[in-house]
């Protein structure tokens, strides 16, 4: 029997495996960069532990204090910024052995569910990330974030840090955020292909563009690529298309809930998208991918663009990157202001921090100058922080600082831009409009409905 | 002397005077109470995750900023013990007295933590954990009196122990605690849920009574609901048809004797040993148009155009339905088994002899006798279906028209923050399966009675 049970196992085991191997079969670019990625981590971790391991004799020689440390949720899971956080966290910790931070580091997705339970939660974190615009407008009306101008005028953060973000900190005169680093979205492309096709300057208007798709479409090269499984790149589409048709004001007022979504200016940035859409720009079953898979097309050559976050890098291949530029979305009414996304990540502390004061120290630091000097050297996030040197960044990071520089608007992105039941709804709209684009009418008058139900909620 | 106490189980040599089986359950007790102290409590201050057990573990690992506390390992140590020695008094009650002695000797180690840190209360205020820690070492020492009737006369004023209930208080006594833990974690929440189902909490304010309005706008103006209903019900009834009719399939090829057969068991078994969201990205790889194994294999074929599985609305939710299924089937499969072996082979050589063919043999004895299992099947099936959810969040999160009530709950409330709202489909779920669970219990009720 026992003999039998072990044969099973083995059987058991074999076949999963075959079955993990038969569906895994990923492609070998992919596979060095997993490889690459473990070694950083490797790499990252050992530093904390020589630094731990003085500080702890120190300490033991020292009068008995009693530690007070800073509790800090982070959604940096990624590799990259993951080492990026747990390396900054080293250094505080190795300069203040009294108050140590003890920090939880979680997966991007999973945290933006989390941080609920987590600042109503006893005790809550002191320090969390998060995310600036209507987000953080939402805790801040319903008193779950700590004011923090204190902070913010004992650092003098005023005159170092640009003025736009001090206004994206700002809620009714007081500082609740501290924005640290924001990135662009643009159209991401691989100039080789752009050669292949004919192509000899990165379009910059929206006929260029089109005129772009038919010459990739003639090589049998697909021109756009877009993950959409979880509906959010779609969202980009949707904020470019609208601010380039209509301007960014007529966007922020529509994400407001001030604009209805059967208005005449949403059908045209429909009208838009349709264009595109019946050029067979886009690859084909966009809701088939998560973001990450979409970018395989482009790294085997057979498509061209890629409307993304300056993260795509993070996830592209660094053999690869040589052939990787980005260019502004074309314009459309060249009569209407350049808005551009530029989602802005930062930091702030829950109303419930145990540790207010060393949750205070640690947050000055993370908007210190020395940071964000790593966080931009190390990350390519773009600091918020006038101070800080730029002039050895690649030839691509100051393109986009000028591309940003440039815009007469900054948007944080559809689902940072709108409330969270609006986005999901409007995400899904966008995603049954690319299936059926005839559809629009319903797709509209649904997301009308929608506005209407969270206006009326909201206004009792 | 006979200090009868319904504590006491089985044998039990007496030395004269002494009831050693209430002390060793009284340190049992301490160690418990220590135990609970050490790994949950506050050691210093009031900060919880500062437990004793914490401090020792950053004392090992030497991290960053830890308390000095060199003494402290003696009490996970003095718990271990004081936990083991109880257990073993309590079971072996032959040696309870040697084990009422081991305790007290342990507690006298504990306390000596106590003597030893107990100047430093001024330079950090020890929190509820030291205090617990210190009473329980207090007790583990004091219980070896316990043990003597005149000390338990001193302490209760009579020689019957106040635990000494009547035999039938019993059953209560031990129904209590799994009760109160059904009533704490299953009733209560079930409550609060149908509570909330009339609020618009949204996690963050204070809940606000709205009376039936979110289940009005359920009903009447929310397309995700009837998407989710409608899913839900084809993923019913697919569920309660492909595997069971391909699992009865298998079980009754399986069940002959034939070469491998125990091998093709196993490999269709196996995928229920992965779990849900493992089988979601394997199979969100398989449906991966460019590079997934179907398309590839349809590619070599030469089917043109190639389908778009998960991103193509009219095939996204067939598509995580087959997922749920080739997992269900190998399920499936096995209970029949089961059942296919207990079956009277005395009744099949009737119905052979009888003259009856393969399939009337299959469709008037071996279908009939199989009923049970078939009857389990299905309210499995059903359950299974009504509660699919995380082949749908791994997959598409909801997207691409796959939408199914308990991710569509699960998105209202924790993506959209919308708690009272998602309590309503809860509510709304919870009564839908309350209509086959009651069905299957009246079902099982009605068997147990005819037997």
């Amino acid at each position: 029997m026992s003999r039998q049970l072990f044969w099973s196992l083995v059987g058991v085991i074999l076949v999963s495996l075959a079955v993990l191997v038969a569906c895994a079969t990923p492609t070998p670019v992919t596979v060095e960069v997993t490889r690459e990625v473990v070694r950083e981590v490797q790499v990252t971790v050992e530093v904390p532990k020589e630094v731990r391991v003085e500080v702890t004799k120190e300490v033991i020689k020292e009068v008995p204090v009693m530690a007070r440390s800073i509790l800090y949720n982070s959604y940096a899971g990624d590799p990259k910024p993951r080492a990026f956080d747990e390396k900054t966290i080293a250094d505080w910790n190795a300069a203040h052995p009294d108050m140590p931070v003890e920090a939880s580091i979680i997966a991007h997705e999973d945290f933006k569910q989390a941080i609920r339970a987590y600042l109503t939660a006893d005790p809550a974190p002191d320090v969390l990330t998060w995310f600036a615009g209507n987000r953080t407008r939402f805790f801040v009306r319903r008193g779950l974030i700590r004011d923090i101008s204190k902070m913010w005028a004992d650092n003098k953060f005023d005159e170092v840090y640009a003025p736009g973000f001090k206004a994206l900190a700002t809620t009714d005169g007081k500082q609740y955020f501290l924005p640290t680093s924001y990135y662009w979205w643009a159209i991401y492309y691989r100039p080789s292909l752009f050669e292949k096709a004919g192509i000899t300057k990165t379009p910059e208007t929206f006929d260029e563009l089109l005129d772009a798709c038919a010459k990739l479409n003639a090589v049998g090269i697909t021109p756009i690529t877009i993950g959409a499984r979880f509906k959010w790149p779609a969202a980009g589409w949707f904020d470019y298309l609208n601010m380039r048709t209509n301007g960014p004001q007529y966007h922020i007022d529509l994400t407001d809930l001030k604009v209805p979504y059967t208005d005449e200016g949403v059908r045209k940035t429909f009208a838009n998208w349709r264009r595109l859409i019946d050029a067979k720009c886009f690859i084909e079953n966009p809701a088939a991918f998560d973001w990450q898979e979409a970018i395989d097309p482009m790294v085997q050559g057979q498509a061209a663009m890629y409307l993304m976050g300056q993260f795509i890098v993070d996830s592209y291949p660094d053999e690869l990157e040589n052939d990787l530029d980005f260019f502004r979305f074309p314009i459309i009414d060249p009569n209407v202001p350049i808005g551009e996304d530029a989602p802005t990540d930062g930091y702030f502390m829950s109303a419930r921090a145990r540790n207010s004061e060393g949750g205070e120290a640690f947050l000055a630091y993370l908007g210190s100058r020395e940071v964000q000097q790593r966080a931009f050297e190390e990350l390519g996030r773009l600091p918020t922080r006038t101070d800080v040197d730029i002039s050895k960044a690649s030839p691509a990071i100051q393109k986009g600082i000028k591309l940003i520089q440039s815009a007469d608007f900054i948007a944080q992105f559809y689902d940072r831009d709108t409330t969270p039941p609006m986005a999901e709804a409007g995400m899904d709209g966008f995603l049954r409009f690319w299936d059926n684009p005839d559809d629009l009418d319903q797709i509209l008058a649904d997301l009308e409905a929608e506005r209407q139900r969270i206006l009326a909620e909201e206004g009792q | 002397m006979s200090a009868p106490s319904a504590a006491s189980f089985g044998r039990h040599i007496r030395v004269e005077g002494w009831e050693f089986t209430v002390s060793v359950l009284v340190g049992l007790g301490c160690g418990v109470v220590l135990l609970i102290a050490v790994v949950f409590l506050p050691w210093w201050g009031d900060n919880l995750t500062l437990n004793a057990a914490r401090i020792v573990s950053d004392n090992l690992y030497g991290a960053a900023g830890a308390l000095t506390a060199p003494w402290l390992w003696l009490l996970p140590l003095v718990t271990l013990l004081a936990v083991v020695l109880g257990l073993w008094g309590a079971l072996k009650s032959d040696y309870d007295g040697v084990a009422a002695a081991g305790m007290t000797l342990v507690g006298l180690v504990g306390l000596s933590y106590f003597l030893l840190t107990f100047d430093r209360r001024t330079t950090s205020p020890p929190g509820a954990g030291y205090w617990l820690a210190l009473l329980a070492c207090l007790g583990l020492v004091g219980q070896f009196a316990l043990a003597h009737p005149r000390v338990i006369v001193a302490v209760w004023g009579r020689r019957r122990l106040p635990w000494s209930l009547p035999k039938s208080a019993w059953p209560l006594v031990f129904l209590l605690p799994p009760l109160l833990l059904y009533f704490v974690w299953i009733i209560a929440p079930t409550v609060y849920t149908i509570y909330l189902s009339f609020t618009d909490w949204d996690s963050v304010s204070d809940p606000r009574y709205i009376g039936l309005r979110n289940y009005v706008y359920l009903f009447t103006r929310d397309r995700n609901f009837t998407e989710s209903l409608i899913n839900n019900l084809r993923w019913l009834i697919v569920f309660i048809t492909v595997p069971t009719t391909l699992g009865l399939a298998m079980a009754l090829i399986f069940n002959t004797e034939m070469r491998g057969g125990r091998w093709y068991k196993v490999s269709f078994y196996a995928p229920l040993v992965l779990s849900l969201p493992v089988i979601g990205l394997i199979w969100a790889w398989v449906y991966n148009p460019r590079l997934g194994l179907i398309n590839q294999f349809l590619m070599q074929v030469g089917v043109s155009p190639l389908p778009g599985w998960l991103g193509d609305r009219r095939l996204a939710i067939w598509c995580v339905i087959a997922a749920a299924v080739w997992r269900q089937v190998g399920y499936v499969m096995v209970l029949y088994l089961a059942g296919l072996k207990n079956l009277d082979p005395t009744l099949l050589d009737a119905a052979m002899v009888d003259g009856a063919n393969r399939w009337q043999l299959f469709r008037f004895v071996i279908l009939p006798l199989l009923a049970p299992v078939t009857t389990i099947i299905i309210v499995i099936s059903i359950i299974d279906s009504l509660r699919a959810f995380d082949l749908v969040a791994i997959m598409t999160r909801g997207g691409q028209s796959t939408q199914v009530l308990a991710n569509f709950m699960y998105m209202e409330a924790f993506n959209n923050y919308r708690m009272g709202y998602g309590a309503a489909i809860a509510v709304i779920l919870f009564l839908i399966s309350l209509v086959f669970i009651g069905f299957y219990l009246s079902r099982v009720v009605k068997e147990e009675l005819e037997y």
